[in-house]
């Protein structure tokens, strides 16, 4: 540390009067840069909606700029109810000059941009590779920001399936019976090895074969690799087949999405010939498992109920519409539970669209239709049994 | 550093290059270089501060051939004496001239001439424009020189957060960016290292204590604190027109309001506001005045308040902290260079919260830290030391 009061390095008064002249000059001439439009920025600060560089300058604001700071944690109240309120209610506070009502607006800006971005950030990902869209959402491409934020939901669920024991550690042996594949007839994948290694990655070793009696050539083929829960798939890695082997070894997975080390079951594996635009369909098989919820939103370990969407939802008159079923056996199991519609929109940031109770359901499907700041593509909405806190009254309207 | 390479163009042989490059310096040095003007001929407007640059411009360009490089120090010093004769020229009406000497090292032993040039370049490198301040704060208050600003920012933030506005660990790190590739995690024990650092906690003081000219002003008008330079120079405007029919901020007469401006924004001294052609006060009345605005300083109740949240969150490192050397020195280098106020106003905006934590700052170490320039030989060492680690590193 150096001493004022004793530096051996003294400079001459000429070469500090110098020093001083310049730094007086340029030190009078800067002016704290105000933050452009404090509450837009504020509101996507807190959704991680930003780049890195955004985020600093919105940071350099919350240091030079005193009574921001504290806007930041009204803010994060204020986005904290509004996420749990219907779209209707987020609709109703954006009216007016309150901070609330910008936030309101900053928020319903963001919602309503996501969902049309993400469709572009989906095709990123799966033309590009999830690595290209990480590196964008960190640069702050909206659209990247849009599908990232669904696959760490994603991955949120995933962490929670993988703690049991039960299911996270292989079991050894074949476990064909609850392999998920997308392969030619007659293509065997057999004597998989999957571990989330302690160094953050994905390594994954498996033997794949054609039968003897079939024309497939898979030698040199490229073959897909998904995470995959309760229906949802993530493409997350390319190789090619050599001498009947392939293998994966996907780095930061497990650092990015937080994910415990050690053996994971293939049950969470997904393989698919041929990798790119085929995968996108796999994204929207049906009917999926929901994860079951706690009374505090957080998910129950290993709990899923059957949920069936008929056919691809619609947007209308500024309402998503709906058509869902729930088989007896969900019912039977959860029938104080409410079906909660949600809408990811950022990391971290997942608007409640709708709520229903389980029991209103009957055998046939029920059309829901609740306000929706647009037509979000499935992998933005998540679908849960909880406790409920509100219920949305179910429309009136026959879905088709 | 580019203005290094756009000033070797600039004094090279091909005339169009040349030309693109003065122009590429001068813009970056437009801004710094009005500043000196507007410092050294305060009363002159800004139609005159723009004949003196442009004037300047051409003289620069004429001496061109004569220019020795001598770096970045030296072509700063060039620019603000060849502005200083424009000044002087246009007061007097004459057109001297150019002075064509360039060498404005020479005044300096040549053993340091490289040291300065050094220390220049290295507190005005970056893409930051405020790498000075970046500099100050981590040679006065010892913040890690290791963690990037963007950590000290979001330090600072934090302990904002939770030492004045008591909010929880969660909802901090809740709020908080994620960190980005190769950073730490927030986490519960890396918030409480943060929280516990005493550079951190000097930086939060710091940051409560200094308050620009402007808010000081703001304050004591009872205007809102996000007045703006500007706003305040159109309030003066209208304060010293005699003719307005609009009311003075709250409890204050338009001339009142004029003073308080230049005395508190501008720092203007007592004398020169009673020979201030469009202010009519007597000695008495401006001494009543100005009794009246320091009683509305801030500073004092900027120093309770943090007194209060470091004792309500049990922190005697905060205490201790407030009475550290380093902060008073950061508070003192940032009021005589940015703000640029003597050095008796600023002892008298900080020695009295400094006496609230038994911290003696007497006027005579504050002539000894700016007029001696310690402060900024302290600095200077800093920068030097810091700058050889990095190239080593």
């Amino acid at each position: 540390m150096i001493d004022d009061e004793d530096n051996e390095n003294s400079l001459s008064p000429a070469a500090l009067s110098l020093i001083s002249d310049i730094l007086m000059a340029q030190m009078a001439a800067l002016e704290n840069k105000p933050l452009a439009d404090d509450t837009r920025s504020l509101v996507r600060y807190l959704c991680r909606a930003l780049s890195q560089e955004q985020a600093r300058d919105v940071e350099s604001a919350l240091v030079s700029q005193r009574e921001l700071c504290m806007r930041l944690i009204e803010g994060r109240r204020i986005l904290d109810r509004l996420q749990n309120a219907s779209w209707s209610e987020v609709q109703r506070t954006s009216v007016g000059d309150s901070f609330e009502a910008e936030a309101a607006r900053a928020w319903m800006e963001l919602a309503t941009e996501r969902i049309a971005l993400a469709e572009n950030g989906w095709e990123k990902w799966l033309r590009r590779g999830w690595q290209s869209v990480l590196s964008e959402t960190r640069n702050g491409a909206e659209d990247a920001q849009a599908v990232w934020a669904a696959f760490l939901s994603f991955g949120e669920r995933l962490k929670v399936s993988l703690s049991v024991p039960r299911t996270a550690l292989a079991r050894g042996g074949n476990e064909d019976a609850i392999l998920s594949m997308s392969v030619p007839q007659g293509v065997d994948i057999t004597n998989i090895f999957a571990e989330m290694t302690s160094s953050g990655n994905l390594e994954v070793v498996a033997n794949i074969m054609a039968a003897e009696d079939s024309n497939v050539e898979i030698e040199n083929q490229s073959v897909g690799l998904a995470l995959k829960l309760n229906g949802e798939i993530w493409p997350i890695g390319i190789t090619t087949i050599s001498n009947g082997l392939a293998e994966w070894n996907i780095p930061e997975v497990r650092s990015i999405l937080n994910l415990p080390a050690g053996k994971i079951s293939p049950r969470f594996l997904h393989f698919s010939f041929p990798v790119g635009d085929n995968q996108q369909a796999e994204i929207y098989r049906l009917p999926f498992a929901s994860p079951v919820m706690d009374e505090k939103g957080r998910a129950i370990a290993d709990e899923t109920a059957e949920i069936t969407i008929n056919g691809q939802p619609r947007w209308e008159d500024g309402c998503i519409i709906t058509s869902i079923s729930l088989p007896a056996v969900t019912r039977q199991k959860y029938p104080h539970h409410h079906l909660v519609l949600e809408l990811i929109v950022a990391e971290g940031n997942v608007q409640r669209l709708g709520e229903w109770p389980v029991a209103e359901w009957r055998d046939e499907p029920l059309a829901l239709k609740t306000p929706s700041p647009g037509s979000p593509s499935m992998q933005l909405t998540r679908m849960s049994l909880r406790p409920s806190l509100q219920t949305t009254k179910f429309c009136p309207y026959s879905y088709k | 550093m580019d203005q290094l390479r756009d000033l070797e163009i600039f004094l090279g042989d091909d005339v169009k290059s040349a030309e693109l490059a003065f122009e590429r310096l001068m813009n970056q040095q437009a801004k710094y270089v009005y500043s000196f003007l507007k410092r050294n001929f305060s009363s002159n407007s800004a139609d005159d501060h723009e004949d003196m640059f442009q004037q300047m411009k051409i003289n620069v360009w004429k001496s061109r051939k004569n220019i020795k490089n001598q770096g970045i120090a030296a072509w700063i010093k060039f620019l603000q004496r060849i502005a200083k004769n424009c000044g002087l020229d246009l007061l007097s009406g004459r057109s001297g001239p150019v002075d064509m000497d360039s060498r404005d090292l020479t005044d300096i032993p040549e053993s340091e001439q490289r040291r300065v040039e050094n220390i220049v370049t290295s507190l005005l490198s970056s893409e930051e424009e405020d790498d000075f301040h970046y500099w100050a704060d981590l040679c006065f208050l010892k913040l890690n020189p290791k963690l990037s600003r963007t950590i000290h920012n979001r330090q600072l933030i934090a302990a904002k957060l939770y030492y004045l506005k008591s909010i929880s660990w969660g909802e901090i790190i809740q709020v908080l960016y994620p960190s980005s590739e190769g950073e730490n995690e927030l986490n519960r024990s890396e918030l409480d290292a943060w929280l516990s650092d005493p550079a951190v906690i000097r930086y939060l003081i710091y940051h409560e204590l200094f308050i620009p000219c402007t808010e000081i002003t703001a304050i004591i008008l009872g205007i809102p604190n996000k007045s703006t330079h500007s706003e305040l120079s159109e309030l003066l405007e209208i304060a010293m027109e005699q003719s307005t029919t609009a009311d003075p901020p709250a409890g204050w007469t338009w001339r009142d309001c004029a003073v308080v401006i230049l005395r508190y924004r501008y720092a203007m001294l007592e004398k020169s506001i009673l020979t201030h052609a469009k202010i009519t006060i007597s000695e008495k009345e401006l001494t009543e005045l100005c009794v009246r605005s320091d009683a509305l300083l801030p500073f004092c109740n900027c120093m309770d308040k943090l007194i209060t949240k470091f004792r309500q969150s049990s922190s005697t490192l905060g205490e201790q902290m407030a009475a550290d050397r380093g902060v008073w020195q950061r508070l003192a280098f940032e009021y005589h260079f940015k703000e640029q106020i003597p050095h008796k106003d600023i002892h008298s905006y900080l020695n009295a919260p400094a006496a609230k934590v038994s911290y003696s700052l007497t006027l005579n170490m504050l002539n000894a830290w700016i007029s001696n320039y310690r402060l900024l030989d302290t600095l200077a060492a800093y920068v030097q030391v810091h700058t050889e680690d990095l190239n080593n590193d």
